[in-house]
C-alpha cells in the first residue's frame, strides 16, 4: 500500500515537473519563465553597464558614454574595437531581435516561432537568401580584408557579451519560446543585409500586371497603364547621356499569354516609402544647407533603428544603426550628412519556365536544362518536421511553382532573377560614408553599393546632392514590368548601367534635392528605368520647398510631420462636381459639406479624411468589379488613370457594373459609393461612438514575434499613404532627422519612437512613441570628446586582455 | 530542537537552490522536509507547499519593490490571461508551492515506508 502511495506519487511529480519545464505550442514553461529567480521578473532590471570590465576580442581600451536616452557614445582607438563595442552593445539591447531576423533571412523561424511562419520560412529558401549570403561572404573575403576584419570585430564583440550571459538574463522572448542565443558570425550580418535588401526591393508586381494583359488586351492596357503622371517632380529634371543604348522592344516579354496564379504573400506595402531632401546655402534661412531623411518602414518593437555615435581617431559619425550590422547607415559626422530612399527602380525579374519529366528538365532560351533539386528541411516548434523540394536553374531559383501556390500551373514554374543574389560588398559603402569629408568621398563611397537599388542624399557645409544608386540592368524597352517567357528569351546577360551613368545631381540651380520614391529623371536619359514610383509626396515636397524662397529647421520638421493630403486635393473637387445635391438625403448632404470644407489635411482629430478614403475606395473598387471578380491576381490601375477616367470618359464601360443589367455611368457609382459609405459609417458610429481618422486607422507598433503584450497600444496620430508624413496601421517614419550644417559642427534633431532598448520590461522600449505621435524631436547628443558629461550618463569600460 | 534546525537547514537549501540551480531542483529540500520534519500527510504538504510559495512570493514582492516603473509583469500577466500582477505572483507561488507540497508529502510517505520496512 504504501508502496504504491510512492510510485504514484513520484510518477505524478515527476509528469509535473516536466509538465512546468516545457513548451506547449504557445505556453511557455511555465516552472523557469514563472520564476521569479530566473524568469521574467529578471527582466524587469534595466541593462545599463557602468563601472568596467575585461573582454578577449577587444584590442585596446574603449569608453562607452550611455546618455539619458540610452544612447551609446562609443570613444574607440581602433576601428576594428568601434565594431567590437557597436556589436557588444547591439548584443546588449537588442540580442533576441539580431538572432529573430538571422532566423528570419536563414529560413529557420519556424524551429521556435512554430507553424504560423512556415510558409515565411519556405518564401525565404526559395528566394535563396542563404546562398545569397554565403556568396558574398566568400565575394568579400577574397576582396575585402579590412571589411572581413570588421564583421569579425563585430562579432567578437555580440559574443563576447553572450559569453558573460546567463541564462536569467536572457532576453524575456528566449523564456517564452524556451530556446537559446546562439554565437554570432560575419555570415549572420550579411544574412540580415540580404534580408533588408530583398524586404526593400521585395515589392513587384509583375506578375498581376501580365494577367492584366492578357486580360484587357494591348490597347486597353496601354491606356489603362501608362505613367504619365511620374513625369512630373522627378528626383532629376534631365540627365542626358552619350552613351548609344539599346531601343528594340523586348517583343519576347509580350508575347506571354497563359494566366499567373502565383501571389507573393509577404510584399511590402506599396506608397509608404521614404523622403530626403535638403536644401542649399540660398535656400536655408541659415546661409548653410540643412538636410532631412525620414526612412519608411513596418512600425515594429523593437525599433529597425539603433541610435549610436561611433568615436575614432579616424572620424567621429552620429546615426542610426540596424542591430546584426556594424556601421551607421543614416546619419553625419563632423563634415557631411547622408540619407536613404528606397530607388524603386525593378532589380527583380521573373522568368516562367516550363518543367518537364517530373521537373527534372526545363526549358530555357531554347534549350532543355537539367534542374538542381535541393531538399530544405523546417523544423517546426511544437510539430513534426516539415520538407519542401526546391528547384533551381541558370536562371534563378524557383519560387513559386505547384508545391507552394496549388492553384498554379502544373510544370509552369517561376524562377526569380534578383540583384541580391549577385555577390558584392555593399558594407564598404557605409563604412565610407561613416568618414566621408566631402562629395567626392560620398560618390567613391557609393560605388560599392549593389542592392537594393536606393536613393542615397547628401549635405555637407558646401554641397548638396543624390543619386539613384545600385546595380540596374540596361535594358531593353518594355522590358522586367511582365513576367517573361523563359522558353523564347534570348538568354543574353545584360550587362548593368555604368555609376557614372545612373542619374545623379550636385547643386542643382533649383537649390535642393529631394527624394520620394519617384521616378529618378524626368527628361533627356537615355536609359530604360521601369519601377514602382509614387506620385504624391514628390509632388508637396516640391510645392513647399520652392515655392519659400528661404526655408529653416522647423520648416523641415514640418514638412516631415506634413498631412496634407495631395491626392485628396486633385480627386475630391471632381469627385464633388458630380454629385447632384437634390438626390442626397440630409445625412447624406452633411457628408458632402464636411468633405468640402475640408483642408486636405489627414489629420487625426478629423472625420473628413475617412468619408474620402471611404468613398474613394469603394468607388474605386466598384469600378474595376472587372478585376476583383477574377480568380487570378489582375493589377488594379492606378488611382489616377481612375480619376482620369471619372473625370474625361465617364461613360467608359469601366463605370458600368458587372453584376448588373443596368448600364451605370460613373456618376452613378460616384452617388453609390457616397450613400453606402455614409450609411456605413453612420451605423458604426451609432454603435461605437464618434469616429476619426486617428482612431479609423489605427497606427501601432508590433512585436516582432506578434506578442500583443509586447507591442504598443493604439497611437493616435495622422497621414496616409498620400501624405508626406506617410503612415498606416502598421506603416511609417520608424526614424526621423533634420541636420543644420553651421561654421562648428552639425547640429541635429531625430527621433526613433521604437526607444533604445528591445526589452519590453525597460524604460527605454517604446519611450519615444508619444513624443514622436506629437511631431516632436529630441536634440542628438553628438559628442565631442568623452569629458563633455553630465550626471545623467553613465560611463562603462572595455578592457582589453591585452 | 532538532526538527527546527532540520528546517532551518533546508529553507537555506530551498532559496540557495533557486537562486543557483533549475527551479525544480526545490523538490529535493521539499522531500527532505517531509521526510524529517513531518508527521502527518496533510501537514507535510502544506509545509512542503507553504516553503516555496512564500520564498517565491517574497522574491517577486521584493523585485517588484526595486524596480516598480518596469511594466514586464503586467506584460506577462496580460500575455497569460491574468487580470493583473499581484494576482500572477500569487499564481507563480500558487504552482511551485504545489511542486514543492507533492515533493514534500512524497518525502513524508518514504519515511513511513521505511519505518513499516524496518518494523
Amino acid at each position: 500500500m504504501k508502496k504504491e502511495k510512492i510510485i504514484i506519487l513520484s510518477t505524478f511529480l515527476f509528469i509535473l515537473v516536466i509538465g512546468l519545464n516545457i513548451r506547449f505550442i504557445n505556453v511557455p514553461p511555465l516552472g523557469k519563465t514563472l520564476s521569479p529567480f530566473c524568469g521574467f521578473m529578471q527582466n524587469s532590471y534595466e541593462s545599463i553597464p557602468e563601472g568596467e570590465t575585461t573582454l578577449e576580442g577587444a584590442e585596446n581600451p574603449i569608453k562607452i558614454v550611455f546618455d539619458n536616452r540610452l544612447v551609446p557614445h562609443i570613444f574607440a582607438q581602433t576601428e576594428n574595437d568601434l565594431y567590437f563595442a557597436q556589436g557588444y552593445v547591439h548584443a546588449k539591447d537588442r540580442l533576441w531581435q539580431m538572432d529573430f531576423m538571422a532566423r528570419a533571412a536563414a529560413g529557420t523561424l519556424s524551429e521556435v516561432a512554430g507553424n504560423k511562419t512556415i510558409d515565411k520560412d519556405r518564401a525565404i529558401r526559395r528566394k535563396g537568401l542563404l546562398l545569397a549570403a554565403e556568396k558574398s561572404l566568400e565575394f568579400i573575403s577574397s576582396k575585402f580584408p579590412e571589411t572581413v576584419a570588421h564583421l569579425n570585430a563585430y562579432a567578437n564583440g555580440v559574443n563576447a557579451y553572450l559569453s558573460k550571459l546567463s541564462s536569467k538574463n536572457f532576453p524575456i522572448e528566449y523564456k517564452l519560446m524556451d530556446y537559446a542565443p546562439e554565437k554570432w558570425t560575419p555570415l549572420k550580418t550579411i544574412l540580415i543585409q540580404k534580408y533588408m535588401a530583398d524586404m526593400l526591393s521585395g515589392f513587384d508586381s509583375d506578375a498581376e500586371k501580365t494577367n492584366a494583359l492578357k486580360f484587357f488586351g494591348k490597347e486597353e492596357f496601354d491606356f489603362l497603364y501608362e505613367t504619365n503622371l511620374t513625369k512630373l517632380a522627378p528626383m532629376i529634371d534631365s540627365f542626358p547621356s552619350h552613351k548609344t543604348v539599346d531601343h528594340e522592344i523586348a517583343s519576347v516579354y509580350l508575347n506571354y499569354t497563359k494566366n499567373i496564379f502565383h501571389k507573393d504573400l509577404y510584399q511590402p506595402a506599396p506608397g509608404y516609402g521614404s523622403n530626403t531632401w535638403a536644401v542649399s546655402k540660398e535656400k536655408s534661412a541659415t546661409g548653410f544647407p540643412i538636410f532631412a531623411n525620414d526612412p519608411h518602414l513596418a512600425l515594429t518593437l523593437p525599433s529597425i533603428w539603433y541610435e549610436i555615435q561611433m568615436i575614432s581617431p579616424n572620424g567621429n559619425c552620429y546615426g542610426v544603426s540596424i542591430p546584426g550590422a556594424p556601421y551607421i547607415i543614416i546619419g553625419f559626422n563632423e563634415n557631411i550628412a547622408w540619407g536613404i530612399t528606397n530607388g524603386e527602380t525593378d532589380v527583380k525579374d521573373w522568368y516562367a519556365l516550363k518543367f518537364r519529366d517530373h521537373d527534372n528538365e526545363y526549358y530555357y532560351a531554347g534549350k532543355w536544362r537539367k534542374t538542381v533539386k535541393r531538399i530544405e528541411r523546417f523544423s517546426v516548434a511544437g510539430y513534426k518536421d516539415y520538407i519542401d523540394t526546391v528547384l533551381t536553374t541558370e536562371v534563378g531559383p524557383i519560387v513559386y511553382d505547384q508545391r507552394f501556390n496549388p492553384e498554379a500551373e502544373a510544370s509552369i514554374n517561376m524562377a526569380m532573377q534578383w540583384k541580391g543574389n549577385e555577390p558584392s560588398n555593399d558594407f564598404n559603402t557605409f563604412y565610407l560614408l561613416n568618414k566621408s569629408r566631402n562629395y567626392d568621398d560620398y560618390r567613391k563611397a557609393l560605388s560599392y553599393f549593389k542592392c537594393p537599388n536606393l536613393n542615397f542624399s547628401f549635405a555637407s557645409k558646401n554641397d548638396i546632392a543624390i543619386s539613384h544608386q545600385g546595380s540596374i540592368l540596361s535594358r531593353k524597352a518594355n522590358e522586367g514590368d511582365l513576367v517573361i517567357d523563359g522558353g523564347l528569351s534570348d538568354g543574353k546577360t545584360r550587362k548593368d548601367i555604368s555609376m557614372n551613368n545612373l542619374p545623379h545631381e550636385k547643386n542643382p540651380e533649383k537649390h535642393f534635392i529631394f527624394s520620394a520614391n519617384q521616378n529618378p529623371v524626368g527628361e533627356n536619359y537615355p536609359y530604360n528605368l521601369y519601377g514602382y514610383y509614387g506620385v504624391y509626396r514628390n509632388r508637396t515636397i516640391y510645392n513647399s520647398l520652392s515655392s519659400s524662397p528661404k526655408l529653416s529647421v522647423s520648416d523641415m520638421k514640418r514638412l516631415q510631420n506634413s498631412n496634407y493630403d495631395l491626392f485628396a486635393s486633385e480627386a475630391l473637387p471632381i469627385m464633388l462636381k458630380k454629385i447632384d445635391r437634390t438626390k442626397l438625403s440630409s445625412l447624406e448632404k452633411n457628408f458632402i459639406d464636411t468633405l468640402t470644407s475640408w483642408d486636405y489635411n489627414d489629420n487625426k482629430d478629423l472625420i473628413a479624411p475617412l468619408y474620402f478614403q471611404a468613398w474613394w475606395d469603394k468607388f474605386n473598387e466598384e469600378t474595376w468589379d472587372e478585376i476583383t471578380s477574377q480568380t487570378n491576381p489582375v493589377l488594379m490601375p492606378k488611382n489616377y488613370i481612375t480619376l482620369k477616367l471619372l473625370n474625361l470618359y465617364p461613360t467608359s464601360k469601366y463605370f458600368d457594373l458587372q453584376k448588373s443589367p443596368e448600364i451605370e455611368t460613373a456618376e452613378d457609382l460616384l452617388l453609390h459609393a457616397l450613400k453606402f459609405q455614409c450609411k456605413e459609417i453612420d451605423a458604426y458610429e451609432q454603435e461605437n461612438g464618434k469616429l476619426s481618422w486617428g482612431l479609423i486607422k489605427g497606427t501601432s507598433f508590433n512585436h516582432l514575434a506578434q506578442i500583443g503584450a509586447f507591442s504598443s497600444d493604439f497611437v493616435n496620430c495622422g497621414g496616409s499613404q498620400y501624405t508626406v508624413n506617410a503612415s498606416s496601421a502598421d506603416w511609417g517614419a520608424g526614424w526621423r532627422m533634420v541636420v543644420q550644417f553651421g561654421n562648428g559642427k552639425p547640429v541635429a534633431w531625430g527621433i526613433n519612437p521604437g526607444g533604445q532598448s528591445g526589452n519590453p520590461g525597460s524604460s527605454y522600449y517604446a519611450d519615444g512613441i508619444e513624443d514622436w505621435s506629437n511631431g516632436n524631436y529630441y536634440e542628438l547628443l553628438f559628442m565631442k570628446d568623452a569629458e563633455s558629461l553630465n550626471n545623467n550618463m553613465k560611463t562603462f569600460i572595455i578592457n582589453s586582455t591585452k | 530542537m532538532k526538527k527546527n534546525l532540520h528546517l532551518t537547514i533546508i529553507l537555506i537549501v530551498l532559496i540557495l537552490s533557486q537562486y543557483f540551480c533549475p527551479w525544480w531542483t526545490l523538490i529535493i529540500p521539499c522531500i527532505a522536509a517531509g521526510y524529517f520534519v513531518s508527521v502527518k500527510p496533510f501537514k507535510a504538504f502544506m509545509l512542503g507547499f507553504l516553503m516555496p510559495f512564500l520564498v517565491w512570493l517574497f522574491a517577486y514582492l521584493y523585485i517588484n519593490f526595486q524596480n516598480s516603473t518596469s511594466p514586464i509583469a503586467a506584460q506577462i500577466s496580460q500575455l497569460l490571461h491574468i487580470p493583473n500582477k499581484y494576482l500572477l505572483y500569487f499564481a507563480g507561488s500558487f504552482l511551485i508551492g504545489l511542486v514543492g507540497g507533492f515533493s514534500s508529502l512524497l518525502g513524508f510517505h518514504i519515511n513511513g515506508y521505511r519505518n513499516s520496512e524496518s518494523n
